[in-house]
């Protein structure tokens, strides 16, 4: 094994993993293709067949580079503030510490600066786990470790070498110049090593296991950007839309969530299914800030709802639900982003063992995580059931009814109950006012609506609650938005005019634009004539993974579409955006590859669901999963654990043992068990000593004679035992006695007499009469006296 | 006897431990999972080392293999035998005479002074140049391998070594578990040992004063000395046929004795003479001590050189205690001489020694000061002075060398090989 070239290749290997891992957590390909390529010429370089490092100053230059190059980089970086401020900072001193190692890979490398490349790295990849949680960096990152591991290994062996060489060429003459020997290794070294690497690396990998799933996590602190920290720029799910005009960009292409459908009860896999998951209903626009929000009467009249968790069957939201299809969906988002819970259409029910209490609004049907069973972070997972289609004035009139359950199920909401019941539902009637408000103000839109309506030959009184042609209307403008001549679907959306509405500027000016601007255009123009509508944002849901069973959420599939209130029909959902380019916009490419592409995003799920969002509350799930899979193998009756489980619980009982039984018979045990192993030992040291006087082969009548006899070379090995001197196993008696001899002769020429006596007795087939016994007696005597240096006559040792 | 077992954890392991302290700090700071896994890996890693410490070198022996003598200057090789009776394979072992200090530890009890009082300084280090110290990669279970520490002995003297010590820090250099045993030995360390010019050997080995290389006397088998009977056990092929067919009884023919060359080396340790010498240094910086190792060398080298010639060797020593031989050809009894030489303790003096002990003057004598004539024979004898020393071992081709005035590379590996002769062919000798 040569170990010193092994290790080079290995530092090499580490050091160019480490620059793919940190680019890798970054996403930077450039930067990757540029370090990458660098490192590896370095090789060529320094050891090529005609490579040589290059000049230290030359290193020195390029670390003074390096140090630049971090100056450059927090100063561009010093002005971000906030939660990501940190992210640039490890990127910056990433950089750093991996171009240091690339030079380092260029220079003479001496174990100071092995050992400086080894503690650069470990920085790095630190670095580089606060930044990101990619599978693929998790791959990386444990090659990393186990290359790391055999460097590590190695680095004990080169350091080791190099300072006994050092050491011995420090204390040579001049004239001797010392040449670094060949390493003593012995038989078998190398798959001894390699067991050995194995060993330690799954110690050590299990140890990671345990304190990974072990180490208590912060209740409070939520695992942050879980959906993508190492994209640049994140667009998806928001809470309110600000038109602010300027392109979007789409996003990410990591996803937040997993949902599987049911329909009826059937599991629905169709890919252009194309349903939208509901997440805030917005239903304020500021004109100001040319913002969507949630309006206050919405928030004032949320109430809380706190689940049992004990209640498999879940909660109610609505008392009476109408007909219609039941879709229920168990939806497992990685990150609770701004507390808001999804749901398809209007929820009615919904269970969950991870959702403390929940805050519901029945005016815009919108959800609110108000606790946890421990923690705020990591992945949520929760079932939610909803009538397809289907928010009618009966659905909103059941919410109101579910008041007198939070008032049964909690004595704490009885005063919110009572204000809920009391009065009516403000949605339904005073709150559809600010749902148009304003817009009859802006007579541009107003004049546009009004003129789109006539034109389809159709009428609208603005102040009447409902009018039988407000699907009519809605649908002429619907036709209106999605025609290609009219508009265009676009993310790369101009800005406003100065002192124009972005709303305005979409619809009259630019006539391109993204969802949001469909959406609020949309409401725009139904408010404007009296229909009540409102912005809905969540995601649009196409996405199917094969492998896994679910459908997959990204956070380039976040969407804004609109309700419209239709008189019976209730709130109608109305997608005002192009359906042809939000599909190409959404919706995947299915091409030969995507089977492969499912099953990585089944694993990286499974990554991101099992190790990334591991939280608090996970732990204490998986814990608890843990215990109650213990105790209901233990109660299961039939399977052999809980058998035995039974037995052992049964052993009181059977034997009317109380508690001070039950301890002395715990402790007889013990003592048995001690004396089982203690047997066993002896066991082993019989066997051992059978071996020692070569009689394994005899058959047990005359073995059990020849021990007897040979009983005083067993004392006599013993006795050398424990002064030092063992016999090894592949020594004949007579070759360790004639060593013991060579090296002091008057000590252990009782040895040899022994020696003498025991192949007389064992191979000439002599009896141990009397005269040997009298012989054995006295030599063991001498033997005994001189191993104590109670002889004067005990040579020192002779050279 | 069961060895003294030493844990420590070095700078190496305070650092990791203070590494993987702050990856957990920035664990529960970012809440990242692959940190709380690296701290894992890292914490494993810190238990492993600690478990696999306790268990390492549990059932592994050390046992010293020294050489039959060492020579001042030259190498010299101790091996340490290493059985591993354990189960457990055992890696990167550091093994020697006496744990090497790191550096800074070094540097630090010299900054506090008390760099002479450390305890592990042991007698060895004051004859050997280095502490000796191996390394061996492997030993597997139930294998024995055997590892070398090279150490070059300053001067003559017996080297006292004490324990072994054989140590690891596998798997990261985290801990460092020590095994020390209780070895005590004495090796001899011959003086210096170099190559006596070729002239001055030869006029040392002309000046035998008859210049005879046989003796007239029967018994040998050198040339013809007389005819006598056949006497029972005489050699066949010493029948002289011809002569027995003449007298029909058989007759054998005596041959001579040889007689080789001998000399008899005198080492003069005088007062008197070494007073002489240092007078003549004045202020130069030599000691006594100095000049007594200088000789000593000088007269261990013609013993050593002459040996080599197969000439007959005796010594007498003028000054110190020691004993004085008889002129003879022989390994045992050139050991024996050098032995002496390396034991000579130059505090004890004797009372005068008589100049001819066996009836044998000195004709080579080694003293220290200047050589008397430029090594020319006065009286029959020789007298060779520490101070010519560098002339006295200089080699032949040296001299070549100086009159060419340049030193080419065969040159100089001829004189470097040249001037070990005497050592190598000492330990040739002796382990054959």
């Amino acid at each position: 094994m040569n170990v010193i070239s092994l290790f080079r290749r290995l530092v090499f290997a580490q050091v160019l993993l480490g620059v793919v891992a940190f680019c890798m957590a970054e996403e930077n390909p450039g930067m990757m293709l540029i370090a990458g390529t660098i490192g590896v010429l370095s090789w060529y370089v320094v050891e090529g067949p005609t490579g040589r490092p290059l000049p230290q100053w030359l290193i020195h230059l390029g670390a003074v580079g390096a140090v630049m190059w971090l100056i450059m980089e927090i100063f561009r970086v010093r002005t971000i503030t906030g939660a990501d401020a940190n992210r640039p900072m490890i990127i910056a001193m990433g950089h750093f510490t991996m171009w240091l190692q690339v030079l380092q890979l260029y220079g003479k490398k001496g174990n100071r600066e092995y050992a400086l490349i080894l503690v650069l790295g470990l920085m790095q990849m630190v670095g580089a786990s606060t930044i990101s949680y990619s599978m693929v960096y998790g791959v990386l990152l444990g090659a990393y470790c186990i290359v790391a591991m055999f460097t590590i290994l190695l680095f004990q062996f080169k350091s080791l070498s190099d300072m006994v060489l050092e050491h011995t060429q420090k204390g040579a003459p001049e004239k001797d110049r010392v040449k670094r020997a060949q390493p003593v290794a012995g038989r078998n070294a190398r798959w001894h090593f390699r067991g050995m690497a194995l060993f330690i690396g799954a110690f050590c990998g299990v140890t990671a296991t345990v304190v990974f799933v072990l180490m208590p996590r912060h209740p409070d602190q939520a695992i942050k950007g879980l959906s993508g920290p190492g994209t640049q720029q994140t667009v998806g799910f928001n809470d309110h839309v600000q038109l602010g005009g300027g392109s979007i960009s789409s996003g990410s292409d990591a996803a937040v969530a997993k949902l599987v459908l049911r329909r009826d009860g059937q599991e629905v896999t169709d890919e252009s299914i194309g349903l939208l998951l509901r997440g805030a209903a917005l239903d304020h626009y500021s004109f100001r800030t040319h913002t969507w929000e949630r309006r206050q009467p919405s928030r004032l009249m949320e109430r809380t709802i706190r689940l049992d968790p004990q209640d498999e069957t879940g909660f109610d939201l609505a008392m009476e639900v109408p007909n219609g299809p039941v879709l229920e969906a168990d939806i497992t988002l990685r990150e609770v982003s701004r507390g808001v819970l999804f749901s398809f259409f209007p929820p009615t029910h919904i269970q969950s063992d991870m959702i403390a209490a929940l805050n519901f609004s029945p005016v815009d049907q919108q959800m609110m995580l108000a606790g946890r069973r421990s923690g705020t972070g990591g992945a949520l997972s929760y079932t939610i059931r909803s009538i397809e289609n289907s928010a009618t004035p009966a659905l909103m009139q059941s919410y109101e009814r579910t008041a007198s359950r939070f008032t049964a199920m909690d004595p704490d909401m009885g005063s919110a109950a009572a204000e809920f019941g009391g009065i009516e539902n403000p949605w339904y009637r005073e709150g559809r006012p600010y749902r148009r408000r304003r817009w009859e103000d802006h007579q541009r839109v107003q004049r546009h609506a009004k003129a789109l309506i006539e034109s389809a030959e159709l009428t609208r009184d603005y102040e009447a609650e409902t009018d039988p042609n407000d699907a009519a209307i809605v649908q002429v403008f619907l036709t209106y938005l999605q025609n290609p001549a009219n508009f265009q679907y676009s993310l790369d959306n101009p800005p406003a005019l100065d002192g124009e509405d972005p709303t305005e500027s979409f619809m009259f000016t630019h006539r391109r634009g993204h969802c949001e601007l469909f959406a609020s255009a949309l409401a725009a123009m139904c408010r404007s004539v009296g229909i009540e509508s409102r912005v809905i944002t969540g995601y649009r849901v196409s996405e199917y993974n094969s492998v896994g069973g679910y459908y997959v959420v990204r956070q380039n599939n976040a969407h804004a579409w609109n309700e419209v209130f239709l008189g019976d029909e209730g709130w109608s959902t109305i997608d005002p955006t192009p359906p042809g380019d939000l599909a190409d916009e959404h919706d995947r490419h299915r091409g030969l590859l995507s089977g492969l592409r499912d099953f990585y995003e089944h694993v990286e799920f499974l990554w991101l669901s099992s190790f990334v969002t591991y939280d608090q509350n996970t732990r204490q799930k998986l814990l608890g999963d843990i215990e109650e899979s213990f105790n209901e193998a233990a109660d299961d009756d039939e399977a052999w654990f809980g058998q035995v489980v039974d037995f052992f619980k049964s052993i009181p009982e059977m034997f009317a043992i109380d508690r001070a039984n039950e301890l002395a018979i715990s402790v007889i045990c013990l003592f048995i068990f001690l004396a089982l192993i203690t047997l066993a030992r002896i066991l082993v040291i019989r066997h051992r000593r059978l071996a020692a006087l070569r009689i394994s082969g005899l058959s047990d009548e005359k073995r059990k004679g020849m021990t007897k006899r040979l009983r005083f070379y067993l004392l006599m090995l013993d006795m050398l035992e424990r002064n030092g001197f063992r016999r090894p196993q592949w020594q004949s008696p007579r070759q360790f006695a004639e060593d013991l001899a060579r090296e002091q002769p008057t000590k252990f020429e009782s040895v040899v007499a022994l020696t003498d006596l025991f192949y007389e007795i064992r191979f000439g087939h002599r009896d141990l009469d009397e005269s040997r016994r009298r012989r054995v007696r006295e030599q063991l005597k001498r033997l005994e006296d001189a191993l104590a240096g109670r002889t004067d006559d005990v040579a020192q040792p002779v050279h | 006897m069961r060895p003294a077992i030493r844990y420590q954890i070095g700078p190496g392991g305070l650092l990791y431990t203070v590494a993987t302290g702050m990856i957990l700090v920035g664990a529960f700071k970012t809440q990242a999972n692959l940190l709380f896994w690296a701290f894992g890996l890292t914490a494993g890693a810190l238990l492993l080392s600690i478990f696999l410490s306790l268990i390492s070198l549990r059932k592994v022996g050390v046992k010293r293999l020294t050489p039959a003598q060492g020579i001042a200057g030259e190498p010299l090789v101790l091996r340490y035998s290493i059985e591993n009776r354990g189960w457990i394979p055992a890696f990167s072992l550091l093994i020697g005479e006496r744990e090497a200090l790191p550096g800074w530890m070094e540097r630090f009890r010299q900054l506090i002074g008390r760099a002479d009082e450390t305890p592990r300084r042991t007698a060895h280090t004051d004859v050997l140049n280095n502490e000796p110290l191996g390394w061996v990669m492997h030993v597997g279970p139930g294998q024995t391998a055997q590892g070398e520490a090279l150490s070059w002995p300053k001067h003559r003297g017996e080297l006292h070594l004490d324990r072994v010590f054989v140590s690891t820090t596998f798997p990261f250099g985290i801990v460092r578990k020590t095994l020390f045993f209780q070895q005590p030995e004495t090796l001899l360390v011959y003086p210096r040992l170099q190559r006596i010019n070729r002239r001055i050997m030869a006029r040392a080995v002309a000046v035998e004063p008859t210049g005879r290389q046989q003796i007239d006397k029967p018994g040998g088998n050198e040339e013809f000395f007389g005819l006598r009977a056949y006497r029972s056990g005489d050699p066949t092929k010493h029948i002289d046929w011809k002569h027995s067919a003449k007298i029909s009884k058989l007759i054998t023919r005596e041959l001579t004795l040889p007689n080789p060359p001998r000399v008899m080396v005198g080492l003069d340790l005088r007062n008197a003479s070494l007073d002489a010498a240092l007078a003549v240094h004045g202020d130069d910086d030599v000691t006594r001590r100095d000049l007594i190792e200088s000789a000593i060398q000088l007269a261990a080298s013609i013993v050593c050189d002459t040996h080599i010639h197969g000439s007959e060797v005796g010594m007498i020593v003028f000054g110190p205690t020691c004993k004085s031989f008889r002129m003879h050809h022989s390994l045992p009894h050139r050991n024996k001489i050098l032995e002496a030489l390396a034991r000579l303790d130059v505090e004890k003096t004797q009372a005068e020694q008589q100049a001819a002990p066996f009836g044998v003057e000195p004709t080579v004598i080694v003293r220290p000061g200047s050589s008397v004539a430029n090594g020319a024979v006065i009286n029959g004898k020789i007298v060779l002075g520490t101070n010519d020393m560098n002339d006295l071992v200089r080699d032949l081709d040296q001299d070549v060398q100086a009159f060419l005035g340049r030193r080419s590379a065969p040159m100089a590996r001829r004189d470097e090989t040249a001037k070990s002769v005497a050592a190598a062919s000492v330990l040739v000798e002796a382990e054959a």
